[in-house]
């Protein structure tokens, strides 16, 4: 009996290999569905049962098209989520709507969001109800670039800010690093106010990947800046996602010198001009519970939330303002 | 004495098993009751008067009232009501969690005869049941979701179950949470031409939120419910709210029977507990919605 999927282009009926990146393969939502044909058919009866309907406000994910709107209107901050395959790029993004589900923080708070029930789909592998045994995050997919939206209160700066975030697979951020061509296919960077370079954890625990964690970064940073495409950008971000794999080898020269090391290649390609923050995050909570779920996730959104254009903090004020021991939550890097 | 006449329009919507039965069943007990002094009288009653009397009936006599077997999701119920501060209005029933929930919520669209209907609400009187909420729980938390799962089956004769490839999202796994953002969050934009609510939050059968120190409604909120919390808390230009604690049984049955039959009037048993905390009249929510 032969495999199936219902999407069009996943490979798995040939070499068993996921093309949403589950291994095994059946833990895809998507593994043994009907072909697209059969939800051609479904399509079909669901048209005509709409006839008669309004459509209401859907809560979907955002397309490109939407965004040029949505950010002039809202004055709306683009955060572009870049980094390689399985980063954990979405994840990332995730988190932050999962843990204002928790419950009611002391900085900021949940305003709105238009696009939340795309934020549910993002969130429901790492649930209960989803009878999975382990937290995931279900793959981005290659073939649209997508963005959620997500309107946060800060209580301790005393303002409110709209949010874009990316949803890009990491595949198109690493054509980007290649080529001028495809970098400028990623019609959304001009309008990036923060670029964060995902670092993925565990590959930079990993002696034999280590030194490669952070080298697409770098890569799609330099093309994209020397394509001149990054004209709008305020400030980048470097985050190490995985924290709660990474902890156990916290204190490896690999993982204490990378923070400056990443930094100091940040800003040789983009200079001074840009503020440069690194971050160390954990999504999940580690299998020993040392680190817990959302480590250096809430100081990462206090940061997006601070005021700037000439509303900035001091280095100062920004020094006495960071929480916790960890020297690797915050390095502040070319502050004016 | 009536001062005002108003012709607004509030929508009860609430989750399965949320106590909107047992809530009108009260309401409608206490506008019909013989007490003069009754903050709200009805006046009129669009409906299947066989249904309404089936409730009552149960209610007064101290028996959980009958489930809503989902006649009033296509067409809701409405009573014509008329309350001291703010002379008659309308309420209407509605079963969000129903197939109006999910053409609205899950499907994004609603039919368009039922368009007019809820594109005259003004206000919204959401009903919660404090044990019957959809939980967000994250696969950390395993054990808790399993067992809250467990109880929630027990409680319905086992009824409800998980589809059988939980892997795929669907809409109906939303935590309760955001499924009345979602709702809220839908009729406050297109096609709907209100930017602004007037909501209450009711979470019912109070008497069942048994906690020391005992728990106000807006924490309670606040700790179950925490994105719905903030989001109403922090869209003030959008949606007036207001949170309390109801119990239209007026007590627990098994353990308060006796109590409760005692009391001369079954109207009397009923309350309501404010935000912060204070007891005030079972009607006070409804009539918070319909105060300028």
């Amino acid at each position: 009996m032969s495999v199936t999927c219902a999407l069009e282009k996943c490979p798995v009926a040939k070499d068993g290999r996921c093309l949403e990146g589950f291994n095994p393969a059946t833990g895809c939502p998507h593994y043994g569905k009907p072909t697209s044909d059969a939800v051609g058919e479904d399509s079909a009866a669901n048209e005509a049962m709409r006839v008669n309907y309004t459509d209401t406000h859907a809560g979907q994910a955002l397309g490109f098209d939407d965004i040029g709107v949505f950010v002039s209107n809202t004055l709306a901050r683009l955060i572009t989520v870049a980094g390689p395959y399985r980063a954990g790029k979405t994840t990332l993004v995730a988190a932050v709507y999962e843990d204002l589900l928790v419950g009611v923080q002391d900085d900021y708070g949940f305003c709105w969001s238009n696009t939340i029930q795309a934020f549910e789909q993002r969130c429901h592998l790492a649930r209960a109800v989803s009878g999975a045994n382990t937290p995931n995050t279900g793959r981005t997919s290659g073939s649209k670039d997508e963005f959620l939206h997500l309107k946060l209160v800060s209580h301790k700066y005393g303002v409110t800010r709209d949010f874009i975030f990316s949803d890009v697979s990491g595949e198109r951020f690493e054509k980007a690093g290649q080529s001028s061509e495809l970098a400028r296919t990623l019609q959304f960077l001009p309008t990036t106010s923060r670029l964060v370079l995902v670092v993925d954890g565990a590959e930079l625990a990993k002696p034999e990947s280590k030194f490669a964690a952070f080298r697409e970064q770098q890569h799609f940073l330099g093309m994209a800046h020397g394509t001149d495409l990054l004209a709008n950008l305020e400030a980048i971000d470097i985050v190490v996602t995985k924290w709660d794999q990474l902890f156990s080898e916290a204190e490896t020269p690999a993982v204490t010198e990378f923070p400056d090391r990443a930094l100091s290649q940040v800003r040789d390609i983009v200079g001074d001009r840009l503020r440069l923050r690194y971050w160390s995050v954990a999504s999940r909570t580690s299998s020993d519970g040392t680190i817990k779920r959302g480590h250096g996730l809430r100081e990462l959104v206090n940061d997006w939330l601070m005021p700037t254009s000439g509303q900035d903090l001091s280095v100062a004020e920004l020094t006495s303002a960071s929480h916790g021991p960890n020297r690797f939550v915050r390095h502040v890097l070319g502050d004016t | 004495m009536n001062t005002v006449s108003t012709t607004k329009c509030i929508l009860v919507a609430g989750f399965p098993d949320a106590g909107k039965s047992t809530m009108l069943a009260a309401l409608y007990g206490i506008a019909t009751d013989s007490n003069p002094n009754r903050p709200i009288r009805l006046v009129k009653y669009d409906g299947d008067s066989g249904y309404i009397q089936t409730l009552l009936d149960a209610w007064q006599r101290l028996n959980p009232v009958p489930r809503n077997t989902g006649a009033t999701e296509q067409h809701p119920i409405s009573l014509r009501l008329a309350a001291d501060r703010v002379g008659e209005f309308e309420l209407s029933l509605v079963d969000i969690a129903g197939e109006l929930f999910r053409q609205l919520v899950i499907g994004s669209h609603v039919p368009q005869e039922l368009l007019p209907k809820l594109d005259d609400v003004e206000s919204i009187a959401l009903v919660v049941h404090p044990m019957n909420l959809i939980p967000h729980e994250l696969i950390e938390n395993w054990e808790g979701f399993v067992a809250s799962l467990e109880a929630k089956e027990n409680a319905s004769g086992g009824a409800k179950k998980l589809t059988p490839d939980p892997k795929k999202w669907i809409p109906d796994f939303m935590p309760s949470d955001v499924s009345a953002i979602v709702m809220l969050h839908s009729l406050l934009t297109k096609p709907f031409a209100r930017r602004k609510i007037r909501l209450v939050v009711m979470i019912s059968a109070w008497e069942l939120v048994v906690q020391q120190p005992p728990i106000t409604p807006a924490a309670w909120l606040a700790d179950r419910m925490p994105l719905l919390s903030q989001m109403i808390h922090n869209n003030e230009d959008k949606i007036i709210a207001d949170v309390f604690g109801v119990s239209a049984q007026g007590g627990d049955y098994n353990t308060q029977r006796e109590e409760l039959a005692a009391k001369s009037s079954r109207a009397e048993t009923c309350f309501a507990v404010t935000a912060s905390g204070d007891r005030v009249h079972f009607c006070e929510p409804l009539i918070c919605l319909l105060v300028e």
